[in-house]
């Protein structure tokens, strides 16, 4: 049809083109045709093989095809279960054992069907077992930061005035994606990056006879590096977590109210840049074939101020406008995080 | 010819961009050990700051008139800036004051003529009379104290030094005085210095030298508007040795429209010791194209800086460096650093009322002992505020008063910053 209206144009040079794509097409395609054709063919005379007893001419078979043809997953997994029973058959053990075991890598969670697969195969591969090695996640959640100031100042008062102040965390959240590779045996090794959120508020009675209200967001880019140690190897797992934090502020925003006077402020070059923090974590994970879900809680320490030692007079709007500057205090971590993780790779773990 | 107009290009390029040296001011660095504003108690005029051994801080300010006058006040604060006491007087001048080194506020006064010491007792904050020095003028003449500064000499004595302006025949006139005084208050000496009718002459600091004293000041004529600054040299008794004059604005006749002016109008700020050899002063401009509602501005070809001069023993000007920043140009005080240079705050000139928008804000430079200019800080750039004085402290900071503009009400405030170790604020 092609050819013919390109014809009525007078034109032989299109249809060469096709011709041409044709040729190429037939060329690459129809080997690769031919040899899936014949890979099935393989897979179904390696069954009549195996059903006439001919096991030998069965087994070189079905491992010619599994090393040279582009089998499906399912493919495979009945070629390797074909080979085992046809190994079994001929009692050479070590051979299905092998088999048994490149069956595990192409799907780590193989297990025999108890009612359609030969119960020798689930005898065989009760001694293989998947033991994952990495992992990603993702997760997310609310944070509360647990103030301590350790020294207050004060424009319009002495410093270390008491009474006059008074703090308030804010709920904030964060959300990060975290990689894990087990260490050894139970102890996993973890890396993450972490959006954190948080804030608190502040506010200054008796400055000349008003109350200043300062409220403060500031975000962080947290890259907790941490070991963490599963209890059990089951579907339902509690672990503990503990590892260093090194945490980045992103910014900080502060608003600072005063009768109808307001003002937002950048404080980000007020606050200390980058900070480490110790953390510990409990919490509990439940794994289904490669996915799974977790829960946990988790404390960060920061030892360090959050406030940059030598700006607390920096910001000439809170200092002159509000009188406000900061005190010295640090700012803990409470989070709840809820997430979810997919197996990237297994071990296959043999039972003797 | 195409690769030497390149090289040309360049050449012109790279002259113009290394020619313009920029020299931005800056904001707060917030490296103040503290900033203090007091908020109970309004201040209409800032004073004088210094410092005892401790490093406890005496600021002086009046609490209800917008000039230096009787409703004066003293307050005391910790090297921490936690507030100790504050001592208002209701009949006491405060021009300038010293602190001992038991820690008692001397300060000097004027009262009915005569020039007065008072001990202010920093246990209990009583007061104590030392001595009253009358000024050889009849006290009904008097109408103003101008430049009054308080000091140690060697000896540990006190010297003071100040500018009396009287009126005895409907001719404003002009003396300056310069005494002694020892611990007790009483006199050693006292010399006067009567200036020309005609002109405005007021001493505005005084230094000691090796052999005497140096003494700055500046003469102002209203008829042209021409001007000049003064060194007076006096010896170890106040007897003055010679005079420098150093002209500061030219009147030119002949100019357009009646006359062209050149230079600035001069008026100065103390003069205090360098360190070395030396000694450093500024003057600055204060009439010249600047608004002005009452009369149409006067100007003239000059820039409006505050020159800042090295002087030396002699009284020649080893070096100046113009400083400018808006119209920011008053020198409040000055102090030597601790490497031997400047730390001087500038206030800006009075244009309320005017049309002029600028940020009417105190700022405070630094200059090295070459007079190169290391940094410039406003005090802040939000609000008015203007620029008291500025003291050492033995621990090694700098210390501001300044007033503010209150937020809260239409008060202005005390505000007090104690800098780290370089000045900064």
């Amino acid at each position: 049809m092609i050819s013919y209206k390109l014809r009525l144009r007078g034109s032989w040079l299109p249809v060469l083109a096709c011709w041409f794509l044709l040729a190429v097409h037939a060329l690459f395609t129809n080997p690769a045709m031919a040899q899936t054709d014949t890979c099935i063919a393989n897979l179904k005379n390696a069954g009549t093989y195996y059903d006439d007893g001919n096991y030998d001419p069965a087994i070189t078979l079905l491992t010619a095809t599994l090393k040279g043809c582009p089998l499906s997953k399912s493919d495979q997994l009945q070629a390797g279960k074909l080979l085992i029973l046809c190994y079994l058959s001929i009692d050479n053990l070590e051979a299905a054992d092998n088999a048994a075991a490149e069956i595990m890598k192409v799907d780590p969670n193989f297990k025999p069907d108890k009612f359609k697969d030969d119960p020798r195969l689930s005898s065989l591969f009760i001694n293989f077992s998947p033991v994952s090695t990495w992992s990603v996640g993702i997760s997310g959640g609310a944070n509360v930061p647990i103030i301590d100031v350790l020294k207050t100042y004060s424009v319009v008062h002495a410093d270390d005035a008491t009474g006059l102040a008074s703090y308030e965390s804010k709920t904030g959240y964060q959300f990060g994606i975290e990689i894990e590779r087990r260490a050894f045996k139970n102890l996993w090794a973890e890396l993450e990056v972490q959006f954190r959120n948080t804030g608190y508020t502040h506010t200054l009675d008796s400055v000349q006879k008003s109350t200043i209200h300062y409220s403060e967001n500031i975000t962080y880019f947290d890259f907790p590096l941490s070991l963490k140690y599963y209890f059990l190897s089951g579907s339902l797992s509690p672990y503990l977590q503990a590892g260093v934090d090194f945490s980045f502020v992103s910014r900080a925003l502060g608003t600072t109210t005063r009768d109808n006077e307001k003002d937002l402020v950048d404080r980000t070059s007020l606050r200390n840049a980058s900070m480490v923090g110790y953390f510990g974590v409990a919490g509990v994970r439940y794994t289904v074939k490669e996915f799974g879900i977790f829960a946990n809680v988790r404390y960060t320490y920061f030892p360090d101020l959050v406030n940059e030692e030598g700006t607390r007079y920096a910001d000439e709007i809170n200092l002159y406008k509000y009188y406000y500057i900061d005190d010295d205090f640090r700012m803990d971590n409470l989070q709840f995080n809820i997430g979810a993780f997919y197996i990237l790779s297994y071990r296959i773990k043999k039972v003797k | 010819m195409r690769k030497h107009s390149f090289v040309l290009v360049f050449t012109i390029i790279a002259e113009v961009f290394f020619s313009c040296k920029k020299i931005s001011i800056d904001q707060s660095t917030g490296d103040a050990q503290w900033v203090k504003v007091l908020t109970d108690s309004p201040v209409y005029f800032p004073g004088k700051i210094r410092s005892d051994a401790e490093s406890n801080l005496f600021c002086s300010y009046n609490y209800a008139n917008y000039t230096i006058d009787t409703t004066s006040a003293i307050i005391k604060l910790d090297k921490n800036g936690i507030l100790l006491w504050r001592k208002e007087f209701e009949s006491l001048i405060i021009y300038d004051f010293v602190i001992t080194p038991g820690g008692d506020a001397i300060i000097a006064s004027y009262s009915t003529g005569m020039m007065m010491l008072t001990k202010l007792s920093a246990k209990d904050t009583s007061t104590s009379l030392l001595g009253s020095y009358p000024l050889p003028l009849d006290p009904k003449k008097i109408k103003d104290i101008f430049g009054v500064k308080l000091f140690f000499n060697d000896k540990g004595n006190y010297v003071m030094s100040g500018t009396v302006f009287f009126r005895p025949d409907n001719v404003r006139l002009s003396m300056a005085f310069l005494m002694e005084l020892d611990t007790l208050g009483n006199q050693v000496w006292m010399q006067d210095y009567f200036f020309p009718e005609g002109t405005v002459t007021t001493v505005t600091g005084c230094a000691p030298t090796d052999d005497g004293y140096l003494l700055i000041g500046n003469i102002q004529e209203k008829d042209p508007f021409v001007s000049c600054f003064f060194i007076l040299k006096c010896g170890a008794t106040g007897d003055s040795s010679w005079t420098k004059f150093y002209e500061t604005s030219w009147f030119d006749p002949a100019g357009a429209d009646g006359g062209t002016y050149t230079g600035y109008y001069c008026y100065t700020s103390d003069i205090i010791p360098g360190g070395g050899d030396y000694f450093y002063a500024c003057a600055y401009n204060e009439k010249y194209n600047l608004p002005n509602i009452t009369q149409d501005p006067i100007y003239s070809i000059d820039d409006n800086s505050a020159r800042i001069f090295k002087i030396d023993p002699d009284g020649n000007l080893i070096k100046t460096t113009p400083l400018k920043f808006d119209f920011q140009n008053m020198a409040a005080d000055l102090v030597r650093t601790g490497d031997n240079g400047l730390l001087i705050g500038f206030n800006p000139i009075n244009l309320v009322g005017t049309a002029y928008l600028g940020k009417q804000t105190s700022f405070v430079a630094r200059l090295n002992a070459d007079l190169t200019l290391l940094s410039v800080s406003n005090i802040q750039t939000h609000f008015y505020d203007y620029l008291g004085s500025i003291c050492v402290t033995p621990d090694g900071h700098y210390a501001f008063e300044t007033m503010i503009q209150s937020l809260g009400d239409e008060n202005y405030l005390l505000e007090i910053i104690k800098t780290d170790e370089n000045g900064n604020f």
